[in-house]
């Protein structure tokens, strides 16, 4: 009986997308390319990109089907977390992986975070840059320290059990995401962060598998002033309500 | 909008009833039972009192060594991944190449 | 490059290490040890064992007000 549920599992990647024409290209080739013999769907979430990225789209829907990639368009910058909720109502597997379209993340660590998964079977499977195994790309001095900073920052004041908070390539058993994401309300960065504390609150079980992270244009993942008082503010937020 | 705020005071209030005990709790218990430990410490002056009274100042400055500690030892340990950077260009490359044939429109401008 | 970010870490804990050293000699063994020993030369009177840190956070958390008000106020300054 167990054996006969794992065959069915289906996976569905969530790839909120602005301005990708190029990258949802590539990475939809990537997914295609590493992930074999295991059922699956890609679901664009596009935010009315003017570049043309639908049209990308629906000629990969024609070269892979219809049924393996959806394009689930949004009429305009609605922001990351609905995004995922928007795709989360259209995805018809039983599992979600949740990740950026800007090849920072690569799909060839899919099959690791499905092979972690069927080996704990937990909840969530977070990748992770900060253990043996990953790491990070293309970010210098001081993005290295305010991320080192933010980790410790974190570690110690909430001990949510993660070594990466704000990393977003994520798996998730589609009933989790859905309890969880209903009572998410940051954004950006803290989004994510309070997506996995919230998990780890509850008490579901949490896996990490490494990943690297390559930041092609150097500098572009910028944090800037806005974005260490945004997590700061999320920081206090999470101490206080979880 | 106000109404949107509305519904989210409402939700971060719900959840303030519905959990247990907050984060901030068990750290306020926490620092409030190292206080006491000090405080009858500075009572019973088992240690000299003159000793015992810098102790909630070495405890911060303890906890600000730590931090620093942990933020050096991850930067002197950050891992990064150059060969994942070319690696990455060659998977680029054959993805180019592929949609290519099958007339995906993959010009960058 | 590389290696650089790798000293500036190195440094970083080499600080963080000897401030701890030093700062747990100075409060905890010290007072247990005779005032007119040699070693009391090395080490400022105990008011200062209160008032530096103290400044050192002041300063800090002074810095740290004024750097989250500036953006607070840049990003208010942006929305209307």
């Amino acid at each position: 009986m167990e054996q006969r549920k794992e065959e069915k599992n289906k996976y569905s990647i969530i790839i909120p997308t602005y301005n990708e024409r190029l990258n949802i290209a590539l990475i939809v080739y990537l997914i295609f390319k590493h992930l074999r013999d295991v059922e699956f769907e890609i679901i664009v979430v596009d935010d009315g990109s003017p570049d043309g990225t639908q049209e990308v789209v629906k000629q990969l829907q024609q070269v892979y089907g219809e049924d393996h990639i959806l394009l689930r368009p949004r009429p305009k910058k609605l922001g990351l977390g609905t995004a995922y909720i928007h795709g989360l109502k259209h995805a018809s597997g039983n599992f979600v992986v949740i990740m950026d379209a800007d090849l920072s993340h690569h799909p060839k660590y899919l099959p690791s975070f499905i092979k972690k998964q069927l080996e704990t079977g937990a909840s969530i499977v977070t990748g992770t840059r900060y253990v043996q195994g990953g790491g990070v790309h293309g970010w210098n001095l001081m993005r290295k320290l305010t991320s080192r900073g933010a980790n410790v920052l974190a570690q110690t004041l909430l001990w949510p059990g993660v070594s990466d908070l704000t990393g977003s390539f994520r798996l998730y058993k589609k009933s989790v995401l859905e309890d969880i994401i209903s009572s998410v309300v940051s954004k950006g960065y803290v989004f994510q962060m309070e997506m996995i504390v919230r998990a780890s609150r509850k008490g579901y079980h949490i896996e990490e598998v490494p990943i690297t992270f390559v930041d092609r244009v150097f500098g572009s993942s910028k944090l800037g002033g806005s974005e260490i008082v945004e997590y700061l503010k999320g920081l206090v937020y999470l101490l206080v309500t979880t | 909008m106000i109404l949107l705020n509305m519904i989210r005071t409402e939700q971060c209030f719900s959840h303030l009833i519905t959990c247990t005990m907050k984060h901030v709790v068990k750290i306020l218990s926490i620092l409030v039972t190292i206080s006491a430990i000090w405080v009858g410490l500075l009572q019973t002056s088992i240690v000299p009192r003159s000793h015992t009274w810098l102790l909630p100042i070495y405890f911060v400055v303890s906890l600000g060594c730590y931090g620093l500690l942990m933020v050096g030892v991850g930067l002197m340990q950050f891992p990064t991944c150059p060969q994942e950077a070319l690696l990455l260009q060659q998977d680029i490359m054959e993805a180019k190449e592929f949609l290519k044939q099958k007339g995906v429109d993959v010009s960058s401008d | 490059m590389e290696l650089a970010d790798r000293a500036v870490g190195f440094l970083l804990s080499f600080i963080s290490l000897s401030i701890f050293t030093y700062y747990t000699f100075w409060v905890i063994i010290l007072p247990f040890v005779d005032s007119d020993h040699f070693i009391h030369q090395y080490f400022l009177p105990q008011e200062y064992a209160i008032l530096i840190p103290v400044f050192a956070g002041v300063t800090l958390l002074f810095f740290l007000c004024i750097f989250v008000g500036m953006v607070m106020f840049k990003s208010n300054k942006k929305k209307p």
